[in-house]
């Protein structure tokens, strides 16, 4: 090992030691180590985004006026001033140009890819889970594929009942529907899985970076 | 003075008895001469001449009855001295009437003899003029005087009771304010009842330390029991109705220049400096209670206690006493129906010769006006002792209304203190103690899991979506394009990078060309073994453009720029692999890049925060597989030494499935505390 090799590990504990002062409190040192690793991380997007951005496609296309291509390029180009004149003047109604045609281009994405990614996708899933050829399996029903299939509808149809009872409740005496106040325990259910699932997961992800920091310390120390 | 009554005057003619002053016989006509008759004149005929110094002598009584009263006296000596000055004049002038006659000689000695060139019978005329208008003007300005006195010893009076019940607004030992237990006194059996406050004359009469209006003008029409003496045209000018001065009317407004009417003026001005009304009645119910008291309180019970006199000079003085208490209104006082008009006109249609009698009855009746007056003032004196409930209830005559607001106040002060909205978020401070300890609990397992025993490894069961990620890899060929797009933190590189490793290796074994591309510029440093051969700006939205595969007439796009040579991004790729520590990237490039480009087929490398997430885009297929930390690292046959201690994330999942456990119970104990407390409450 290098001795360039041996200060980066030592800055690694160093800054190791630092994240994990947090555990005391929000200490100056946890301050520390976060405006470093912020600072860097700009710092380099700024690079990044100059050498593969800025120049080659806001700057470089100038060259080539008064080609339609150049002349093209100067949309950007004039937007992107337009944002940094907001920096100046929060109340520039040019300086809203640029961000309404970025929020309405999002805002469209977005729409048309829940709508064709998520919504039909999934109720297809649910409907091609009452596929005959999926609940039967050798001229015998599946019981597997039909307690999927029924599993699945009724996840669905519990999950969106408790967002709608939820609204009607505040509006309607407790315990007016009993058999509504079921459903939607169904439904609490399956949301109460998903979040522990997702809860699990998270702190999987969690201990793992703790363990591998951890075991990253104890390895540099044995190294002495 | 009315001890000669009963003397007349014999006409000489005709034998009829005449008044004392009848200047001709009421039958017959004949002028009484002898009235006129002076001394040291030879009357036309003896037995009048007689008769004359026989009629003389009561009126002697009279002057001398006038010079021994004491209301003359004063006025009496301005009149000497100018009558001195008058005979020092004539003195003075030189004596040129030497040729006048006899008669007209004895007349000026008479007159100096006498001292008054008027004559003794117009001197009393006159004296009895001067008393009778001085007399009605003091009794008038006495009145007034103590009326104003009475208003500021009010005042006073409510001055110090206002300071008291600002001391006594202080809520008592039980939390009551003030006002609140008057009410209580007030109506001790139900305070929730209906309006039963009744407002009867005889309640108003025993509180006597408690002014209103009623009893104000009440008070100012019996001690205003003034004869209408010269004091017609007083009584004229104060009878008149004058329009309040904030709210003119269309009438003319008549000028008050009588001396009366000026100070009557001044001193209603004096008393007006002082708006407040001495109760503690919210101002928009004094005129409803004040109907209410008028109508329970007959007129006859008012008026019928005053004498006749009385009642005129009070009608007269109404429409000034109820300026002085509103001055908003008008007000035409009437009589039993009869309006003012009509009563001014019987008095100013009293014939003279009963001025006397008037005079006479008005002595009397100042005399007992004076001793209505100290009456009223010994009722009317300030109470100086602790005020009793039934002193302070005229303060407290409720209204329905009022009560209602009192209700409403009662409930409000029984609010205080409680909560009335619901909290929607408590902040519970939690101990930062407990963080440290269960954080160093994690971090001394961990230690010693990793320092004690070998790593260990792990044999947990294959998922579905692991399963189908190998098998999607291997249906990978040789010369196969696959494209690899990197967008993860540091902080996950060790859930991701060896399973990243692995899969690359993987495909680096079958052949497949590779081409990393990432929009995240700190995957650009994060393992020198997945460089990313192009960075794509604008995140999302940058692989939405190329996705798209537009293409222009006048050249190619500037996001095409990115990239380097004339690569076609999705054209020339059959799989892509997503390794993401993000479920959000993930589901964002099935429902943007997905529908563009669905010949590709996608999987996943994340982490297990993102499994749940995605195990629906799995079961749709739009996902062919993904793999989720080192918990799949099975599926892809990991080395051991390239994951993390095994040993030590099983002391960490332990250590905090216990922990939750434990606060699973330890929740579950405080509910069911504080439901027992709550239901002891």
């Amino acid at each position: 090992m290098n001795t360039v090799d041996l200060l980066l590990l030592l800055a690694g504990l160093i800054l190791s030691l630092m994240v994990f002062s947090y555990l005391l409190s929000d200490t100056l040192l946890f301050g520390i180590a976060m405006y470093t690793l912020v600072g860097v991380t700009a710092g380099f997007t700024v690079v990044v985004l100059l050498q593969k951005v800025i120049l080659p496609m806001a700057i470089s296309p100038l060259s080539a006026l008064p080609q339609t291509s150049a002349l093209l390029a100067l949309v950007p180009l004039v937007l992107s001033v337009l944002l940094i004149w907001l920096l100046f003047k929060k109340s520039s109604r040019l300086s809203g140009i640029p961000l309404a045609f970025l929020g309405g281009v999002v805002a469209a994405a977005l729409i048309v890819g829940v709508t064709r990614g998520t919504l039909v996708p999934q109720l297809l899933s649910i409907v091609n889970a009452f596929d005959q050829n999926k609940m039967t399996s050798g001229g015998l029903p599946n019981w597997t594929g039909i307690f999927e299939a029924f599993m699945m509808l009724a996840g669905v149809v519990a999950v969106l009942f408790v967002s709608h009872h939820r609204k009607i409740n505040k509006n309607q005496e407790a315990n007016a529907y009993s058999w509504l106040d079921g459903i939607k325990g169904f439904g609490q259910l399956f949301i109460g899985i998903t979040f522990g699932a997702i809860f699990v997961g998270l702190f999987s992800t969690g201990l793992v970076a703790l363990i591998a920091y951890i075991q990253y310390l104890i390895d540099f120390v044995r190294l002495w | 003075m009315s001890n000669q009554p009963d003397e007349l005057r014999i006409c000489p003619n005709c034998g009829q008895a005449n008044a004392l002053y009848t200047l001709r016989c009421i039958r017959c006509g004949e002028e009484l001469e002898g009235l006129f008759a002076l001394e040291g004149f030879e009357s036309l005929s003896e037995p009048a001449g007689k008769e004359r110094e026989e009629d003389l002598s009561p009126m002697a009584d009279i002057l001398a009855s006038l010079d021994e009263s004491p209301l003359l006296a004063d006025d009496k000596k301005p009149e000497e001295e100018s009558l001195e000055k008058a005979g020092e004049t004539e003195e003075g002038q030189p004596e040129d009437g030497k040729d006048d006659p006899d008669w007209l000689e004895r007349i000026r000695q008479r007159a100096k003899e006498e001292e008054d060139a008027a004559g003794v019978l117009a001197k009393g005329g006159l004296a009895m003029d001067d008393r009778r208008s001085h007399e009605g003007r003091k009794q008038v300005d006495e009145a007034f005087d103590e009326i104003m006195r009475r208003i500021r010893e009010q005042n006073d009076r409510e001055k110090a009771r206002r300071s008291r019940r600002v001391e006594s607004d202080l809520v008592d030992e039980n939390g009551d304010p003030e006002w609140l237990r008057r009410i209580r006194e007030l109506h001790p059996n139900r305070e929730d009842s209906s309006n039963e406050i009744q407002t009867d004359a005889s309640t108003t009469d025993s509180l006597d330390d408690e002014w209103t209006e009623e009893e104000l003008q009440e008070l100012l029409r019996r001690e205003i029991g003034l004869p209408e003496t010269p004091a017609e045209e007083a009584e004229e000018t104060i009878t008149q109705e004058v329009p309040t001065p904030l709210l003119p009317t269309d009438e003319p407004e008549p000028s008050l220049s009588e001396p009366i009417a000026e100070n009557f003026e001044e001193k209603v001005l004096q008393a007006e400096p002082d708006p407040e009304d001495f109760h503690n009645i919210p101002e928009d119910d004094d005129q409803t209670l004040k109907n209410e008291l008028e109508d329970e309180m007959p007129s006859d019970e008012v008026e019928g206690t005053l004498p006749a006199d009385e009642n005129q000079t009070e009608a007269a003085l109404q429409p000034d006493l109820e300026e002085l208490t509103e001055p908003d209104e008008t007000l035409v006082y009437e009589k039993d129906g009869e309006p003012v008009e009509e009563l001014d006109s019987e008095v100013d249609s009293k014939p003279e010769d009963k001025a006397v009698e008037i005079i006479e009855s008005e002595t009397q009746d100042s005399s007992d006006v004076e001793d209505e007056t100290e009456d009223v003032s010994k009722k009317s004196q300030p109470a100086e002792e602790p005020l009793s409930t039934e002193e302070v209830s005229p303060d407290l005559l409720l209204l329905r209304d009022q009560r209602d607001r009192a209700s409403v106040f009662t409930d409000i002060i029984g609010q205080e203190g409680r909560r009335t909205i619901a909290v929607l978020r408590e902040h519970h401070h939690q101990s930062k103690i407990g963080r440290l300890v269960l954080g160093l609990l994690l971090i001394f397992g961990v230690i010693l899991a990793i320092l004690l025993g070998p790593p260990g490894s792990l044999d947990l069961p294959l998922p579905a979506a692991g399963m189908s990620f190998a098998e999607n890899l291997d249906s990978i060929d040789q010369d196969d394009a696959v494209l690899v797009v990197l967008d993860y933190q540091a902080a996950s590189r060790s859930n991701i990078e060896p399973l990243a490793a692995r899969t690359l290796e993987i495909l680096q074994e079958k052949g497949a060309l590779l081409h990393l591309v990432t929009s995240n510029p700190e995957n650009l440093w994060l393992d020198p073994l997945q460089v990313p051969d192009d960075f794509i700006p604008g995140g999302m939205l940058g692989y939405l453009a190329l996705a798209t595969g537009s293409s222009s007439s006048w050249g190619e796009m500037p996001i095409q720029q990115a990239l380097n040579g004339d690569l076609d991004l999705f054209g020339e790729f059959d799989q892509v692999v997503l390794i993401s520590d993000s479920a959000e990237f993930v589901r964002m490039w099935l429902e943007q890049i997905g529908p563009w480009q669905p010949r590709i087929n996608t999987s996943a490398i994340t982490t297990p925060v993102s499994g749940p997430i995605l195990l629906p885009y799995y079961d749709s297929g739009q996902l062919q597989g993904f793999v989720t930390g080192i918990a799949d690292a099975s599926v892809l046959n990991v080395e051991p030494q390239n994951l993390v201690n095994q040993r030590a994330y099983q002391v960490g999942m332990l250590l905090m499935i216990v922990i939750l456990l434990l606060g699973m119970i330890t929740k579950a104990d405080e509910d069911s505390q504080r439901r027992a407390e709550e239901q002891n409450r």
